[in-house]
């Protein structure tokens, strides 16, 4: 079977390659650059939800969280944030706290962070993920565009309980 | 004297104790793959809501079970064969220690059995990525180690063969093309292996409550997937392997060009090692900036190599059908080879493979990842590159590999259909992902209806139904295959040996070692 891939190369394998293959190159080439510029255009124009980030520790996030429905809070585990505020959720086995109350075309900052594993929230509908990691907080920056009744679902497994571990944003006019 | 055979087809020799170190690695795997498959029926038919088959805890052991069975196992399993192989039969040389290679099969079979064990005892569910603060039974994670050093052990013998059969002169220039594509296997796996250290060593002591008390959850993430993501660059390296013979074993087709091919494979090299970072898009650490430049820039550079060898290796089939007079724009595509199981593996190896690879060019880009993170375009992603490429390739080349090794095929018959079946099973499967994915379905939920929610949940139930329809099919094609492998090394090698003594005997009866000689008769091996 000389001449195969089970065989050392023939004599001048290592000489250059044929033109198709050259222009192969040369077109995959261009269509990563090309790729590579539409993101980092959208990058560039701010299509991107911004985030920021904080290291914290599953008791300071914990009084952060209840400090803020303290404040804000209108029934047993909901919130109304006051645009131009700060949103905290808290992840936890098997729930987020609290459910939020935001009003439509106002930008707010969400921070997320965990207690315990790793969660998840997503909102359903809307697609967007951010993880919530023990120690670490996250804040999201989004301005809702829609009115209504969001749930939140865990999108990374943290045990036995995960398809249980919801919350709930309310987008008011 | 030696026992040694020799098989006509390829002339390719092997000696008795690697040849059953290498099929004793084969049947493990298929062993995993069934395995894999049997968790997959009822993960499939949990995740569709029509049946919503396991209670939450049964369907978090059997998707933990799933995923350490077909990605943490199989592959490697199976590449070791492959590694094993490159560095004997296709340098035309011995192994330097078949005892260094059993050593290598117990550590790997034991931590695999220590795996499967605490997973089975329900202190396990973890998923195969047990991230922590997650915890699993410490004797899960010390399996993982002893497993790891299994691997570790072979890839020692794969180098020190390497360069015996260097020293020896039994092959001239350089490697064949498929042994450089396992090397660059060997040496992407050796730096996932360091990941591995970084992961496993504070974990393992975390879990037995040893000095650690606690592991960050991010750095055990950047650890487990410096590892993990690499070791799936091992795969794609090991499926592009397959790929190429595939096509050898059954058409005795060549590489259009080994200077294309192998710069393909050394890419590889370079593209994958930041690679990691792309499991950081949504998590609080590190700037868009250096985010967007070690995932989204590296990951599209990353499809360079991989569009190669998908270039490659139908080009190759086509220039060989041509060869032998297909005529025509498309005669090659017609005279495919669609009535044989190994070629029409090889086909839908090559398309879910390039599928599952946008994919995951899609959730590399930082602004698309923040709407597909885990949720079922991930899978869709895993299926495409691990199982309908790399399982599906592995596939192909094993109905050429079992004869090469002296094995007749049972159930041939079978076999073709097979290979139908499993790809239309992905293809869809892999479908119903994608609409899921769409829909913003999450992975790993065992109730999508969310029992209990006081918001509205979306409609998105049928997308999982039709992914129950595929999942079944594909299971059911990859049990057939399993039955199929198992059964022909069961019935026994047909080949009796030789025995031949000189340092030598293993060369090609008709070549001069690295000195391409003669033309080839290429016999079709039709399954
Ligand atoms: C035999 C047919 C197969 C079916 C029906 C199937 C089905 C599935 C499904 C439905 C999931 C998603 C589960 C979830 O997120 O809740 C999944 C996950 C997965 N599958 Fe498969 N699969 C099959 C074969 C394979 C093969 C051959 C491989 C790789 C070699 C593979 C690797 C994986 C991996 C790595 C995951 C992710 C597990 C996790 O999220 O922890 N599967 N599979
Ligand atoms: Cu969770």
């Amino acid at each position: 079977m000389a001449g195969t891939a089970f065989d050392p190369p023939g004599a001048g394998w290592e000489r250059r390659m044929p033109p198709d293959k050259r222009l192969f190159l040369w077109v995959l080439l261009a269509q990563a650059l090309f790729l590579i510029g539409v993101s980092a255009t959208m990058l560039a124009s701010a299509h991107t939800n911004p985030v920021k980030q904080f290291q914290t520790t599953p008791e300071a996030f914990s009084q952060r969280v209840a400090e803020f429905v303290d404040k804000y809070q209108v029934g047993p585990r909901t919130v109304r944030v006051p645009p131009g505020e700060d949103a905290y959720l808290l992840a936890r086995m098997w729930s987020f706290y609290p459910d939020l109350i935001l009003k439509k075309g106002q930008a707010y900052t969400i921070w997320y962070s965990s207690v315990d594993v790793t969660h998840n929230p997503q909102i359903a509908g809307q697609r967007l993920s951010f993880q919530a990691v023990p120690g670490h907080a996250q804040g999201v920056v989004l301005t809702p565009t829609t009115t209504g009744t969001f749930l939140l679902y865990c999108g990374e497994y943290c045990g036995v309980g995960h398809q249980a571990m919801m919350g709930k944003i309310v987008v008011e006019d | 004297m030696e026992a040694i055979y020799t098989d006509p087809e390829t002339g390719l020799r092997l000696d008795r104790a690697t040849h059953r170190l290498i099929v004793t690695f084969l049947a493990t795997a298929f062993l995993a793959l069934g395995g894999a498959a049997l968790a997959a029926f009822f993960v499939a038919l949990t995740r569709a809501p029509a049946i919503q088959l396991l209670w939450p805890s049964a369907y978090y052991m059997a998707l933990t079970f799933h995923g350490i069975l077909a990605l943490t196992i199989w592959p490697h399993v199976f590449e070791a064969t492959l590694w094993l192989w490159a560095c004997t039969s296709l340098l035309r040389t011995r192994l330097i220690s078949p005892a260094l290679g059993w050593l290598a099969y117990g550590l790997a079979v034991f931590g695999i059995l220590m795996i499967l064990g605490t997973v089975a005892s329900g202190n396990a569910s973890v998923m195969y990525t047990m991230y922590v603060p997650l915890r699993a039974d410490p004797l899960f994670y010390l399996g993982h180690i002893i497993y790891a050093l299994g691997l570790l052990t072979l890839l020692i013998l794969f180098g020190l063969n390497l360069l015996k059969a260097r020293a020896d002169g039994t092959y001239l220039g350089s490697l064949p093309l498929l042994t450089y594509g396992m090397a660059v296997a060997a040496i992407l796996t050796v730096v996932a292996i360091i990941g591995a250290v970084a992961a496993f060593v504070p974990t393992v002591l975390w879990a037995f409550r040893i000095l650690i008390s606690k592991v960050d959850p991010l750095y055990f993430k950047a650890t487990f997937w410096s590892m993990g993501h690499t070791l799936q660059y091992t795969n794609i390296t090991a499926m592009v392997v397959a790929w190429y013979g595939t096509a050898t074993f059954t058409l005795g087709a060549r590489p259009v060009s080994e200077k294309f091919s192998r710069w393909a494979f050394a890419l590889y090299l370079i593209t994958t090692l930041p690679v990691f970072m792309h499991h950081f898009l949504v998590d609080p650490t590190w700037s868009h900036a250096v985010k967007w430049v070690g995932a989204t820039v590296v990951g599209i550079f990353l499809g360079i190599p991989s569009a190669m060898h998908g270039l490659a290796v139908p080009a190759s089939v086509e220039k060989t059908l041509r060869s032998r007079g297909v005529g025509g724009l498309w005669g090659w595509f017609r005279q495919w080879g669609w009535n044989q199981a190994p070629m029409v593996l090889l086909a839908f190896s090559v398309v879910l493979f390039g599928l599952g690879g946008f994919d995951g060019t899609v959730a590399t880009t930082m602004q698309l990842n923040m709407i597909e993170h885990n949720n079922m375009w991930i899978p869709a992603h895993i299926h495409g590159t691990l199982a309908g490429g790399a399982t599906l390739g592995f596939m192909a080349f094993s109905y050429g590999f079992l004869p090469h090794l002296g094995f007749e095929i049972k159930g041939r018959r079978f076999a073709l259909p097979q290979a139908w079946i499993t790809g239309i099973g992905f293809a869809l499967l892999i479908t119903g992902m994608h609409w899921g994915a769409h829909l913003g379905v999450p992975r790993r939920m065992q109730d999508i209806r969310f029992l209990g929610a006081d918001a509205p949940v979306p409609d998105w139930l049928n997308s999982m139904n039709l992914l129950g329809v595929g999942g079944v099919l594909a299971a059911t094609g990859i049990l057939t295959f399993v039955t199929i492998g198992l059964a022909s090394v069961l019935a026994g090698n047909r080949r009796r040996p030789e025995m031949l003594a000189e340092a030598t005997d293993l060369w090609l009866p008709s070549e001069r070692p690295g000195y391409v000689a003669g033309q080839v008769t290429p016999s079709p091996n039709t399954v």
